[in-house]
């Protein structure tokens, strides 16, 4: 399987594509991250953490890959430590096992309390809803797609539904 | 009026609008302080949603690589083929006996013991087997210097290159082949002999 065949098979969430991955990369970000002050299971973390990351990126119509999957898996990973080291230690040097790329990350404004109530508002809410809410949101489908997926009339119907959606969750938000 | 702007602005954080839309949205949000805030909110909002969904997708994900056995996980760094290691080896030691052997032949060349086997030294062989059954002494063959020893005589078939006539010590006779004069080594031998032994 070449890196564009495993990307397809990423953004259909394909098991096997998972598992090869992780069979053939895991070494590697293991090696890093108990070479920088890190062990085993945080390796783990961090390489569930960068799977996501792949993941989502396969989700933008705008994301083509500029390197060879190994090594912008390991780039991510490399973030995503650095970024976890940063919260220990003032001083975050990193002793690197591969070449690595600049990633552009998408940054939340949110605190992790903005975070919680959002979670906790979203549990609450209705299946139907989180569905829209999250096929918007995080899947980035449009309206037709959601439609489709969710067995709507039309695009408009979901467009509505969707807005009623946000009024119950601001809702929820607001009544604690 | 307010279900419209809020439409508005999720399809701007879905990066939806675009050109002349895009252009007046964007100049309305600069002067509208409502609105500004009404992003915010709906930007929060959609980042919360974003982080929900992203935890359950890492379980997911969790959940797919829980099962890849340790044993399937490749090395890092990854260990070469054991064919390749014994080729890798082999070829070392190739290399390695082709140094041996060179520095050997620079010390049997230096020794002039290296056997060089041409025309000239099957020659120079047969002039040997002459003297050996005429003296019934042991004769060496140095082919670096293409001479003849015979105990303490010195036969040589031709100019010799890289002979120094003054290697021959006083007991040395030195027989050159355009002294032979018709005679043979044998002979040319005892003749340089009995010279020698009436001076």
């Amino acid at each position: 399987m070449n890196d564009y065949e495993l990307l397809r098979s990423i953004a259909v969430k394909d098991p096997q594509a998972f598992r090869y991955i992780y069979s053939m990369y895991f070494g590697m970000v293991s090696c890093f991250v108990q070479k920088n002050k890190g062990n085993e299971e945080d390796a783990k973390d961090v390489f569930q953490d960068a799977l996501v990351v792949v993941y989502e990126k396969t989700l933008r119509s705008d994301f083509s890959l500029q390197c060879s999957l190994k090594t912008f898996l390991y780039s991510v990973c490399r973030n995503i430590w650095l970024k976890k080291l940063s919260r220990t230690t003032s001083t975050a040097h990193l002793t690197d096992v591969e070449e690595y790329v600049s990633i552009e990350e998408e940054n939340t404004a949110n605190t992790e309390e903005q975070e919680e109530k959002v979670h906790a508002a979203l549990q609450q809410l209705g299946d139907k809803c989180r569905q829209i809410l999250t096929l918007f949101f995080y899947y980035k489908k449009r309206m037709e797609e959601i439609a489709s997926e969710l067995s709507y009339a039309n695009a408009d119907t979901v467009k509505n539904q969707k807005y009623k959606c946000m009024q119950q969750l601001k809702r929820i938000m607001t009544n604690g | 009026m307010d279900e419209e702007r809020e439409i508005l602005v999720i399809r701007y954080l879905a990066g939806e609008l675009q050109g002349e839309e895009l252009l007046r949205f964007e100049a309305l949000l600069q002067s509208d302080e409502e609105l500004q805030l009404l992003v915010k909110e709906y930007s929060s909002i959609g980042s919360g949603i974003q982080s929900f969904e992203r935890k359950n997708v890492k379980a997911e994900i969790g959940a797919i690589i829980g099962t890849v056995s340790p044993a399937d996980i490749q090395q890092y760094p990854p260990q070469s083929n054991s064919f390749f290691k014994f080729i890798k080896k082999l070829f070392k030691t190739v290399i390695g006996l082709g140094v041996v052997a060179g520095a050997v032949s620079v010390v049997l060349i230096g020794l002039n013991k290296f056997p060089v086997k041409n025309k000239y030294t099957e020659k120079v062989k047969q002039t040997l087997i002459t003297v050996e059954q005429a003296t019934g002494e042991s004769v060496h063959l140095d082919t670096v210097f293409h001479t003849v020893y015979v105990t303490d005589t010195i036969v040589t078939t031709g100019t010799v290159k890289g002979f120094a006539p003054e290697q021959a010590t006083p007991d040395t006779i030195v027989v050159y082949e355009n002294e032979l004069n018709g005679r043979t080594v044998q002979q040319a031998i005892r003749d340089k002999m009995k010279i020698a032994a009436h001076k």
